[in-house]
Formats: C-alpha cells, structure tokens, sequence
C-alpha cells in the first residue's frame, strides 16, 4: 500500500455507492481545481479518472491518480470494476475507466454521452385487458439532464416467455416534454395471456441510452396487460418442406453447376398452420468466406412455394456456395432458424459454381491517401475528409473513416464517404485523382467531446467484397492525422440549469410521489418439460 | 455404484436440508450412478459471445484449444436458442431452463452438486474477472433466488479484480468477509481462504508474463487475473466444480459504448489469443500435477457465438439467425471422455444437467439432457440421448 493514501469500498444495499478519500496532504496539493467536488459526506477530493456521476449533480471520486494500479509495460491505468454502478443504473450513471497518464482531472470527462435519461414513472392509459389486434398505452416521464430526452421504449413478454414479444415505443409529447406517450399494438394471432413488462429503455438526442429492470425500478412493477382468450392464436413458426438450390424443374437431388455471373435460383416449399408465411431469408456462404443472401417471394402459380434469383458479383470467385442458414417467419412473427449442418431439409442446398479468372477479383482497395481540410475546428463545424483510393478490378464500394477523441475514445463518428467527381487534376502519373477521390464530413455534435481527435479505422470494401481495414495500430500513418475540437456545450451548468428547470415545472424527484404502488412481482413460469421429453414450447398450441 | 449407495453417501445434508423444508438432497441423486473418474470440472465459458470459428475452427489461432480437441471430445453442433440477449442466454447456460425475469430462480450447477453432496463451500467455485459484464456474479442474489437452495448449496463466488490488483489496501480477513458473506463458509474454511488469499496475492497476477498480454484494461485484466488464478485454486482447495465466466469476447460489438477504445474484431481477436494461451497454462499445470491429471476434466462452453461476419464498422455482433451465433462447439476433455467428435444437434439446455451428472445428480429444473455421448466406452448403461427436434 502506498503510504498516505487508503481506498474505501462501501457498497449499500440501495445502491452501489463507492468513493474514495486522500489525505489532507493530497488534497491540499491537487484539490480546489477545475476536478475539485464537493460530496456531502466524503472527503474533497479531486476526480481525476473514472468518477461516477450521481443523478443529484454529485461527482464522486472513486480513486486517486496514485491509487491507481498502472498496468505493467503500458501508460494505461487498471480500473477497479468494483465500482462499475452498471449494476444499479437506476442509481448512478458511471463514467468508465479512461486512460489517463497524466492523472489530471477534466470536466471533459464527464460525457453527455453518460447523461442517460432517468424514468421517474410509467402508467398504463386504458385498459389492461385487450383483445388480439388491440393496443395498448402508457405514459412515461423521464429526466433527462441533457434535457434531450427522445425516446422510451418497452419490451414485453407474454405468458410463455419469449414465444410472444411485443414492445411499445413512446416519444415526448411535445418537444422536450419529459412526458412520453405511445402504444403498444397487438396482432390478430396474438397468443392470450399475461404478458409482463422485461425492460424498458430510454434514450436521448445526445446519444445515451440505458435498459432498465424492474429489480432495480420498483415502479416497473405491476404494468402487466392480458389479451383475451384467442381462437387465432399462432405461436407455430412455419414449416420449410423442401429446399431447391436450382430451377423448379430439375431433379430432386441434382447439383446445379453453373457460371458465377449468372443468378442462382432458389426455390422453397414453406407451409404455415395459421397466419400465413410472412418472410423468408436463405443465406449462402462461399469457399472465399463471403456471404450473399437473399429474401424469397412467392411464386406465382405455386402452392406453398417461395422463390428468388441471387444475383453473384461477377467479380466472386467460384467453388461450392453452400446454403447455410435459412429464416422463415410467418405473419404472426414466429421464426423457424435452420442451419444446413444438422437439417435435412438443406442438406443438397449448394450450387457449384465455375468462375471467371479474367473478372475475379481477390485484391481489396488500395488507400494512396487521407487528408482532412482544417486541423482545428469547434464542435459542430463541419470538418471534411477526403481520401484518394483505387481498386484494382470491380471498383471501390464503400469507403468509413472513423474519428474518435482521445484518450477517451468515447464518441466516435463514423464518416461515410461518397466519390467525388473533380476534373483535371493529375496527382501523378498513372492515377487520375478525379475518378478516385473520396470525401465525406465529420459531422460533430455540441454535446461531445473538446479535445484532440484522430482517426483509428479506415475501412473500405470494393465491389467484390474485398475489405481493406486499416488500423493505427497496424497503420501508424493514420495515426499522425489529428483534428483538434473546441467549444461544445458546458455540461455542467446545462445539467444544473435543465435540472433547475425541470423541478420548476414539476418533474423531477417529486414526480415519483404521484407514482402508483408497485404491484405484486408477477414473473414468467417456466415452461413444461421440452422435447425430446415432451411437446416443444414452439411447436404445442396454448 | 447404485442409487441406494450413492444415496447413503450423502451423510447428514439430507437432515439438515429436510429439516429446513426444502427438497431434500437425495431426491437430487441419479437413478443409475457411474463410477465416473472425473473428481474435478473446470468449465471455461469463453463467454459474452465468442466464435468457434476462433477457437474451435481455426487451429492456428488457437493451438491450445486444439491441445484439448485433439484428446478431448467436440459437440461440433452445440445449440444456442438465443443469442441475441446476453441475459437470457447465461441463464439459459447456467440453470438449463429458459429466461426468468431479473433474478434467476432456477440453480445453476454448483447448487445442484453441492446440496447433494452436503459439501463445503469451498467445493465449488465461480470465478470472474469482474463484477458485472452481464454474466451473473456473487451480487445478483447469489445467483439464484430459489427457496430450496439457500445458502448451504452457494458456492463460492471470487471476482478477480476484487482481489488482484496492486496496493491493495485490505487485509485477507477482510477480503474474505467482503467477497464471501453468505456462502455458507464455515470458520475453518474461512482461515483458509484467508491463507489463500495472502498466498495468491503475493504471487502478483497483475504483471502478466504472456506473449499475447491482456488488453490493459478492463474487463479484460480481470479475465486474464481470473483464469491465473485456477491452478492455485486448484491447488489450495481441490474443488469439485469450478466455473470461470469470461466476458471480454464482447468487445467484438465495437464502440457499442460499452468497452470503449479500439474495440471490435481487432480487440476480440486479442481477447481470444490471450485467453488460448491462458487456457495453455492451465492445461499444462492439470496435466503436469500428479493429482489432478487423473481426475480432472476441463470443458469450454460460451454461451454463444458470434456474427458470421466482421460488419462494415470492423465490429462482430451477435444476432440471430447467423450460423456461428446460433451453432457453437462445446469440449469435453478428461479423464472419463473419449476422444472424437459428432455433428449431433445437442443444445445450449442440456450443459446443466451433463455437469451435474458427472457428479451423479440430477437437475430437476434444467429442461436439457445428460449428453452422454462422450463418455468413454467403459462406463456401460449410460443413458441415450434423445435428439432434439430439427424443424
């Protein structure tokens, strides 16, 4: 232990609660500045890494910069998972570990990225008791101190379990309201029965987004909706009959062998008991590790039969392309998952394709360069990025640069490029950069991060689905590009002033007050014993 | 040896327990028991979503998981019902029954064994790396809330970076008050678990001396501190079960927000090559030890698998309907398994009973099956495994 300096662990039974205290020498040489917190009962300390951010506007500090373990042979700091509150979100929101060598504390630390926003209640509007096809409402209100809030969502189950989801998006009723409404809407072919409030999940325009249990949020509890006795229930997924990786006419078992640039045809039987096949996805894997897939429709004329014509790059190359896994999910919502290495029913799904040698293409992109047009910027300005790439036989497809600030690597901003068409610029000779520039904006927000920027992945693919991924660490050239950020939104004092401004208007922790009781904690049974000791719960009618 | 036999073997528990009301620990036993050679089980659950087509597919990533296959027994076709929800999934792992809401209710296979046996705490273990990355852990009500197995059948449950991690400023007594209240540990057992602690952390985990070294960060130090840790367990308290819940797979989802820095396949690759050459040092002290060479398994399981495919963004997710989510490997390699392996569609469900049954009890609440077909030829009158449904 080194001398002068303790660390205390207090986990309370409401929540988890940790902090730690320096000595008077400590605090007397690092307190008092831009990290120095005031938290009613501990000690002053300053926050320098990994301070958990309370919902009451108290940032605690879990652990001196000299406490802190450094990992061996690297400039990163261990963190003590001890304090990771994730277990108790309702409670506290954390600020992760953050690699910090120099031990200084930043306000920058404390991402809105973190600002999740709190649900402080949830009522049922109307009935509780529906019939299939019937919806549901409710009403939330959360507190967002981004004042931002967007978005809650819930997630039910039904009477067994997972056979039967449903969930319900509810969205501000006016603009910045932290009262949220929506529905929740049933089909026809809904199973009867309790169904039971999982989780629910809020989410705000800064980006945070936190799930939330009823274990935790007591208030969850007792929102539980029934739906009434129901002769159209279907709760059986559909049934595939045959698969056919070939035209409807061909022998049973023949194995197609054709040129990759012409479709595959693929042909399936797929019969459903009740609502009727909704939708069906087949997925082929190629000898390169490529996959293509493909949604089949109903062919007209056929009974129960589903077809499509994959269309192969001609740029792919040629071999065994193998069926691997099929979907197929009737109106109902109920999924049948099937893999060709233990069903039956895929087991001649293949196709042996011959390929082109002159149109192959086995080569990624090659990357001649990234630039970006400003070194300096403010958060929310436009920064653009430009890359010159070529690809040597089916053209590049994609182009994603990612920039990420450091060293927190919490936000990140995935840059989409689209190609630019310049004209009469030779870069030199042999590439005409006209036909081969890229670029694409570095879209910011206010609420994130100041500081210096970098990019750590370049990722293109081309037209043949050769990926080409370029990694700092791997690239160190990438690595030399940085962009610095100033201004954004002052934290803090937002979430002072929209925390002041949501207990003027009512919300906030007196709205739990007007919060019904929590009702009595209903969980899912388990379900009867399953095959092969009995009926499957996927395959027996309720 | 027979029911009766084994039935009498479980000395006082079955008093205590019938005492307290709840199921009593020879309703727990096996209606034909085995003279399994297996002593020991280390369960790696290389877990939060990794990809046989890592460990188990791809020899040269994986030289040590191969050492196992290449004596041990695969489940090539080991099936995931979800995998899209890491809750529902280690639940479904853990207790081979479907998803309860919140705390689980069902007991996972250390409660099983350990009632019926009436054993000692420090029988069986949990290990993790850290508290929570949505595995189940010491604080989520001891991992069951079932009525029938309180205390007295927990087992231990040991967070690595609780305990492993330098300046630590706690002394053992008080870490063992700490991390193991209500686990039924008795004073002797808390003495050694005082010595062990003193012991263990003065072999300093922290300073890895790995070729592929831990991401220095969390989770990941804690996984690398917590697969240290098991041969000295081992050692110290030759327990009969020992499960070791890997997270740091999950890293694979990339900036998900949750791991932050160069996360995705980049990263879980790294997780994976630290972890085979983890997993090589324990092979190598279980084969090297006069002890345990004979008597111990070491099975890997993760609770799923990952995507097909690394997406645009260089991250590996975990959804359903892909093959590698849906379709892990499981490896049994020990002292009563064979060497081989089959395509047999078995499921995720039935790792709950398998383990407990190495032990000659049953788990009533797991809906899976004893899979049998690994056990060696000379063990007659092993139950058939019943194929699950293909649709």
């Amino acid at each position: 232990m080194r001398k002068g300096y303790f660390v205390c662990l207090i986990v309370l039974l409401a929540g988890l609660v940790v902090f730690s205290t320096a000595d008077s020498e400590a605090q007397g040489r690092r307190g008092g500045g831009p990290g120095g917190v005031d938290t009613p009962g501990v000690p002053k300390v300053v926050g320098p890494l990994s301070t958990i951010m309370g919902p009451t506007d108290v940032v605690r500090d879990v652990r001196g910069p000299e406490a802190y373990p450094l990992a061996p042979t690297t400039d990163t700091y261990y963190s003590i998972d001890a304090v990771n509150p994730i277990m108790d979100p309702m409670e506290w929101v954390v600020d992760e570990f953050i690699s910090n060598p120099d031990g200084e504390f930043d306000w920058r630390d404390l991402k809105s990225w973190h600002y999740v926003p709190l649900p402080k209640s949830l009522t049922i509007l109307g009935r509780r008791k529906i019939q299939a096809g019937e919806s549901v409402a409710f009403e939330a209100t959360v507190e967002d101190l981004t004042g931002t809030q967007s978005r809650v969502s819930l997630s039910y189950f039904g009477p067994h379990g997972r056979r039967s989801t449903y969930s319900a998006s509810l969205t501000p009723v006016a603009e910045g309201s932290p009262i949220m409404r929506g529905q929740l809407t049933t089909n026809e072919w809904t199973e009867p029965g309790v169904y039971y409030l999982t989780y629910m999940s809020t989410s705000n325009e800064s980006r945070s987004s936190k799930v939330f249990h009823s274990d935790h949020v007591p208030f969850m509890r007792g929102m539980e909706f029934e739906v009434l006795p129901n002769p159209d229930a279907d709760v059986i997924p559909p049934v595939v009959e045959w698969v056919k990786v070939n035209t409807l006419n061909a022998e049973e078992d023949e194995i197609r062998t054709q040129r990759v640039q012409e479709a595959i045809p693929v042909f399936a039987k797929v019969t459903d008991n009740k609502s009727g096949v909704g939708n069906i996805k087949v997925r082929f894997v190629t000898p390169e590790g490529k996959f293509i897939e493909a949604n089949l429709h109903k062919v007209i004329g056929q009974e129960d039969v589903y077809g499509a014509m994959l269309t192969v790059p001609q740029w792919w190359g040629g071999g065994e392309y193998e069926l691997l896994s099929m979907w197929a999910q009737d109106k109902a919502g109920k999924t049948s998952f099937l893999f060709r290495t233990t069903h039956p029913v895929l087991e001649n799904a293949v196709v042996n394709m011959t390929q082109d040698d002159t149109t192959h293409d086995e080569t990624p992109p090659t990357l001649f360069s990234v630039w970006i047009d400003k070194t300096e910027a403010r958060l929310g300005e436009e920064v653009t990025v430009s890359v010159i790439i070529t690809d040597d036989m089916s053209g590049v497809g994609t182009v994603a640069v990612n920039f990420t600030p450091i060293p927190s690597y919490i936000d990140r901003v995935i840059v989409h490029l689209k190609p630019v068409e310049i004209t009469g610029v030779i870069q030199k000779s042999g590439l005409d950069v006209s036909e081969n520039l890229w670029t694409g904006t570095v879209a910011t927000t206010e609420w994130m991060e100041p500081g210096e920027w970098k990019i750590d992945r370049i990722m293109a693919r081309d037209n043949a689905d050769n990926y080409l991924d370029l990694l700092p660490e791997y690239v160190p050239e990438i690595d030399t590009i940085r962009l610095t950020y100033t201004g954004g939104h002052q934290l803090r004092e937002q979430m002072r002033l929209n925390r002041a401004g949501q207990q003027t208007a009512g919300i906030g922790p007196g709205v739990s007050q007007s919060v019904a009781p929590a009702g009595k904690i209903r969980r899912m049974d388990m379900t009867p014993p399953h095959p092969p000791r009995g009926y499957c719960l996927n395959c027996h009618e309720p | 040896m027979r029911r009766r036999d084994f039935v009498k073997s479980l000395g006082m528990a079955g008093g205590a327990a019938a005492l307290g009301g709840g199921i009593p620990p020879e309703a727990l036993a096996q209606e034909t028991s085995f003279d399994f050679k297996t002593k020991h089980v280390i369960w790696i659950i290389n877990g939060n979503g990794s990809r046989k087509a890592e460990w188990y597919e791809n020899k040269d990533l994986s030289p040590n998981y191969q050492r196992l296959v290449n004596e041990g027994y695969v489940f090539e076709e080991d099936h995931n019902e979800t995998v899209s929800d890491h809750g529902h999934s280690w639940t479904e792992l853990l207790t081979g029954n479907r998803l309860q809401n919140g705390i689980p209710l069902h007991p996972t296979p250390p409660h099983y064994v350990r009632k019926a046996h009436g054993d000692a705490a420090t029988n069986y273990w949990y290990v993790n790396g850290v508290s929570y990355y949505r595995q189940w852990r010491y604080s989520q009500k001891y991992f069951t809330a079932h009525p029938d197995y309180r205390e007295d059948s927990r087992p231990i449950s040991l967070t690595a970076t609780h305990i492993y991690w330098p300046d630590m400023t706690r002394t053992p007594a008080q870490v063992v008050q700490q991390e193991f209240p209500d686990m039924g540990v008795t004073d002797a057992e808390r003495a050694q678990l005082e010595e062990f602690i003193e012991a263990t952390y003065a072999k300093r985990y922290w300073e890895f001396n790995l070729s592929n070294q831990p991401i220095p960060r969390d989770p990941f130090i804690g996984d690398a501190l917590g697969l240290a840790v098991i041969p000295d367990l081992l050692q110290a308290f030759k327990p009969k079960m020992l499960l070791f819940q890997q997270v740091g797979h999950d890293t694979g989802h990339g900036n998900g927000g949750y791991l932050r820095q160069q996360t995705g396949y980049f990263e879980y690759e790294k997780v994976h090559k630290t972890t085979d050459e983890q997993l090589g040092k324990i092979i190598d002290f279980v084969k090297n030890d006069p002890y345990f060479s004979t008597n111990t398994a070491i099975i890997i399981r993760p609770e799923f698998g990952r995507d097909d495919e690394v997406n645009l963004y260089g991250a590996i997710n975990h959804s359903s309907g892909y093959y590698q989510c849906h379709r892990s490997a499981s490896i049994f390699w020990g002292p009563d398994f064979k060497q081989g392996k089959t395509s047999e569609l078995v499921d995720r469900k039935d790792m709950v009973p398998t383990l407990t049954g190495l032990f000659n009890v049953k788990a009533p609440y797991a809906i899976g099956q004893m899979r049998t077909q690994m056990l060696s030829e000379e063990l007659s009158g092993v139950p058939e495994y019943k194929p699950w449904v293909t649709g």
